[in-house]
């Protein structure tokens, strides 16, 4: 097989440094480097770990995305957040690319959690999002919790998930918990937001739940959360003249 | 205002401390029973609370004319339950203090408590020894059990479920480690 154009007449590792001057000026041309990253991925592995992570590895936005196409051969070489970090850190502009193949490659990976910090607009949103229905999913809400991701796990409880919620009252956000809760059960009119509330805070939540109900917009999700409320006569009572009004 | 609880059970050192808790206080007539317990608290919380809500509904219309009735007829009351409603373990995780109270004195019952505390004045006393009959493995008793009526009366009593190995803290964080709000 003939070498790609980049390639042409190079002896790779020897002429390590040619190529990278002709790789950057073909980037800065605006050329997509993916045909050369992927003929290096088959034959000098060392070359495209040096173009992509070295320590004059590309900057332009379309080199660090064409390198997250080799995702697994850089992670080979450098295993864990370093790739990702690396290549965010090369290109503000390509970071969310980054963090985006990070999250499909790592959906459960902790260091996310802080790698997601820099990058996002609300930072955890992608990685919890990713995690939906998975058995890790409650345990990184209280780790997003923990980094103080209250944006993100707010809005994560508008997919129906009640775990958010939970996480957020763990951590000590009332109001940011009971936002999420009613989002959560609008969202999905049986997410279970009492019995997870109550595990965290104990039976006591009355003060809570009258605080969610007035954020309830839907009958359903009305209806859904007043037959949980035994335990609670006050809330229960203004829920239900609650939903009176709504019928 | 609702009274406050006398009974009180503390929280498992967990992401969700209070799964499968339950709380309610009773009043018939001036004689009193306030209920703390703890069932399927392995469970997820939607199963956890499926099991409280049947103990819940278990201690509808409980009514005595003393200390004494009212507390045999919540036990009775709670004995009847179907155990298939309490989660998995069918009822043979359940933790449960039951105080009862009227103007003459106080009957303290519960099972699978491994510790309870006397609360008085902001200070604790251990209200057993680890022998005493109170205490025991966790589990819906087959009859109702036997209760103890202090020699003094406690503010408060809070209930360790037997197999949580936790130091309880001193008051007030006592009451926070058993999700008192």
């Amino acid at each position: 097989m003939r070498p790609g154009p980049l390639l042409a007449g190079l002896s790779l590792p020897r002429d390590l440094e040619l190529l990278r001057d002709r790789a950057g000026e073909a980037s800065r041309r605006g050329e997509d480097l993916a045909p050369l990253y992927a003929e290096l991925a088959e034959t000098a592995p060392v070359a495209l770990i040096d173009l992509t992570l070295g320590p004059k590895a590309m900057k332009e936005a379309a080199a660090v995305r064409a390198a997250l196409a080799h995702a697994e051969a850089l992670e080979r070489h450098s295993p864990g957040m370093a790739p990702y970090r690396r290549l965010a850190s090369l290109s503000p502009e390509a970071a969310l690319d980054v963090l985006t193949v990070a999250v499909s490659r790592h959906a459960a990976a902790s260091w996310l959690i802080t790698f997601a910090d820099k990058i996002e607009a609300r930072p955890g949103a992608m990685q919890l999002a990713a995690n939906r229905g998975a058995a890790p999913y409650a345990a990184l809400c209280w780790a997003h919790a923990a980094a103080g991701h209250f944006a993100a796990l707010v809005a994560e409880a508008g997919s129906g998930q009640v775990e958010p919620a939970a996480a957020l009252l763990a951590a000590g956000r009332e109001h940011d918990a009971v936002e999420a809760a009613a989002k959560a059960i609008e969202a999905r009119a049986d997410a279970p937001v009492v019995p997870w509330l109550t595990s965290v805070a104990g039976p006591q939540i009355e003060d809570l739940l009258l605080r969610l109900v007035p954020r309830l917009r839907s009958a359903e999700a009305a209806r859904a959360l007043h037959q949980h409320l035994t335990p609670f006569p006050k809330a229960r009572g203004v829920l239900g003249a609650a939903l009176r009004g709504m019928r | 205002m609702n009274p406050p609880p006398r009974a009180l059970l503390l929280g498992s050192p967990s992401r969700l401390p209070f799964n499968g808790h339950l709380r309610r206080v009773l009043d018939s007539d001036g004689v009193r029973v306030s209920v703390a317990a703890r069932v399927a608290a392995a469970s997820p919380p939607e199963e956890a609370w499926a099991a409280v809500s049947a103990l819940w509904s278990a201690l509808d219309g409980a009514v005595g004319r003393d200390r004494g009735t009212l507390c045999r007829d919540a036990w009775e009351r709670l004995l009847r339950v179907d155990p298939a409603r309490l989660g998995p373990a069918a009822g043979a995780d359940l933790t449960l203090l039951m105080v009862a109270e009227d103007a003459e004195g106080e009957l303290i019952s519960g099972c699978g408590l491994g510790l309870v505390l006397a609360v008085e004045a902001g200070a604790t006393r251990e209200l057993v020894d680890p022998r005493h009959p109170l205490l025991g493995e966790p589990g819906l008793p087959s009859a109702v059990p036997r209760a103890l009526g202090p020699d003094r009366r406690g503010e408060i009593y809070v209930g360790m479920p037997a197999g949580l190995s936790v130091k309880p803290p001193a008051p007030p964080q006592l009451f926070a480690a058993c999700g008192v709000r």
